[in-house]
């Protein structure tokens, strides 16, 4: 007798109550009508030495929690087998959040921060590509190898590899390295960043162009920009709103990336042009859920969901709701995080891509303190 | 190119981005996201 199988969509619910659990922990029950349960960010704020060290100087806020118990139950207890399935829509979550943001967004807002976003994005991407490439040729990477590693620091880290990786036909192992490299660069960012935004007296909006551009990891940049500033439902997190536009519109670019590598790939192995794969479609390319996220600018911006100073009912609700998606997919991330993942990292991938992420961090640094304003 | 990435849709690759998600490409994640967030917004649009 053939075992019967649970359909896909239950098995995911474990591991989503997990995530869900996770969130109320570190965020508190006060949405959900549980007052009782201020969650884990008020209880360290209640006492002055853990407040001062851990929320004024490490910025350790409910989403980095989320973030931190999420590692901890991913790797120092055994990884729940039964919460896998769920834990794997965390970036479903993460979407789905980056959407609902659009409600903080108008029009006139998408055209000015837009606007200064595609010039330093684009710039940073090219000037990436460029050193990973020129790098990876002299440490002897193979034109593959270096094409793979150069999209996960120019792009979107994992996303942008696994996208990259068939179009330029890497090997395993290229792919393998790249992720836990982007990965290892990502988890110190999103610690670190924070603490030398808060150090060098950065404005949200400066902190947030800084992540969009020199975090390599989408969901890392919203926890990263969460941690500076979280923001609330009335007054949404200002780092978060520049920060994701400089994503997004660095994700924008992902299809163009891929074509680019591919044929700067097949140019550079000097193979024929049927062992070379640029069947990278534009369009097969291109993150849909982008245009979710704009037509929530749209109808917020015409009204569709009541006045938005001050924000009606529904605003505030939307507001609550990316707050809460963030924060459990972020407690996924964090589940997904495997220590002996990262611990792959090494080789020449690992300090090629160090190299360009460093630099590309350090760069970020330097024209956010020289040409972006305090406030957009 | 026995170990070249997504061959044949079913290498080592494709499983370390399954260790991400649990859909087959990353088009089906982004709508499933879309009809989500529409499904959500009508409601919240409903009862308010």
């Amino acid at each position: 007798m053939r075992p019967i199988k649970t359909p896909l969509l239950l098995r995911t619910i474990p591991g989503i109550i997990l995530m869900f659990s996770i969130a109320v922990l570190a965020k508190g029950g006060a949405d959900l009508g549980l007052p009782q349960w201020p969650g884990l960010e008020t209880h360290f704020a209640a006492h002055p030495d853990l407040k001062r060290v851990l929320i004024d100087n490490l910025r350790i806020n409910y989403i980095l929690l989320s973030i931190i118990i999420g590692m901890i139950i991913g790797n120092v207890f055994a990884f729940p087998a039964w919460a896998q399935a769920g834990v794997k829509t965390s970036r479903l979550f993460i979407k789905l959040g980056v959407i609902l943001l659009g409600s903080v967004y108008s029009v006139a807002d998408i055209a000015q921060l837009g606007g200064e976003a595609i010039i330093i994005v684009l710039s940073f991407i090219t000037l990436t590509i460029l050193f990973t490439l020129w790098l990876g040729k002299k440490a002897g990477m193979s034109p593959a190898a270096s094409a793979v590693l150069s999209s996960g620091t120019a792009i979107c880290g994992v996303s942008a590899i696994v996208a990259t990786a068939p179009a330029v036909r890497a090997k395993t192992t290229d792919v393998v390295y790249s992720i836990a490299t982007i990965l290892s660069f990502g988890l110190a960012s999103l610690f670190i960043f924070p603490v030398i935004g808060t150090l060098i007296g950065m404005s949200p909006h400066q902190f947030g162009v800084w992540c969009g551009t020199g975090i390599l990891n989408s969901g890392q940049v919203l926890a990263a920009c969460l941690a500076f500033e979280p923001g609330t439902a009335s007054h949404p997190s200002e780092s978060l709103k520049t920060g994701e536009i400089y994503n997004l519109v660095r994700v924008v670019f992902l299809p163009f990336v891929v074509l680019a590598l591919a044929v700067y790939t097949s140019r550079s192995a000097q193979l024929p042009e049927d062992e070379i794969n640029i069947n990278t479609g534009l369009w097969s390319r291109f993150p849909v859920f982008v245009f979710g996220f704009l037509a929530m600018v749209f109808l917020t911006s015409f009204g569709v969901f009541g006045q938005t100073t001050p924000p009606s009912p529904e605003l505030i609700l939307i507001r609550k709701l990316y707050e809460w998606f963030f924060a459990i997919g972020l407690a996924g991330l964090g589940m997904q995080i495997s220590f002996a993942e990262l611990r792959k990292a090494g080789g020449k991938p690992l300090a090629v891509g160090t190299a360009a992420a460093l630099l590309k961090a350090v760069g970020a640094l330097a024209v956010v303190i020289l040409f972006i304003p305090k406030n957009p | 190119m026995a170990d070249s990435a997504f061959n044949n849709g079913n290498g080592k690759d494709r499983e370390d981005y399954h260790l991400f998600t649990l859909f087959a490409t990353e088009r089906i994640e982004d709508y499933i996201v879309l009809s989500l967030a529409l499904i959500i917004l009508i409601m919240i649009l409903f009862f308010y």
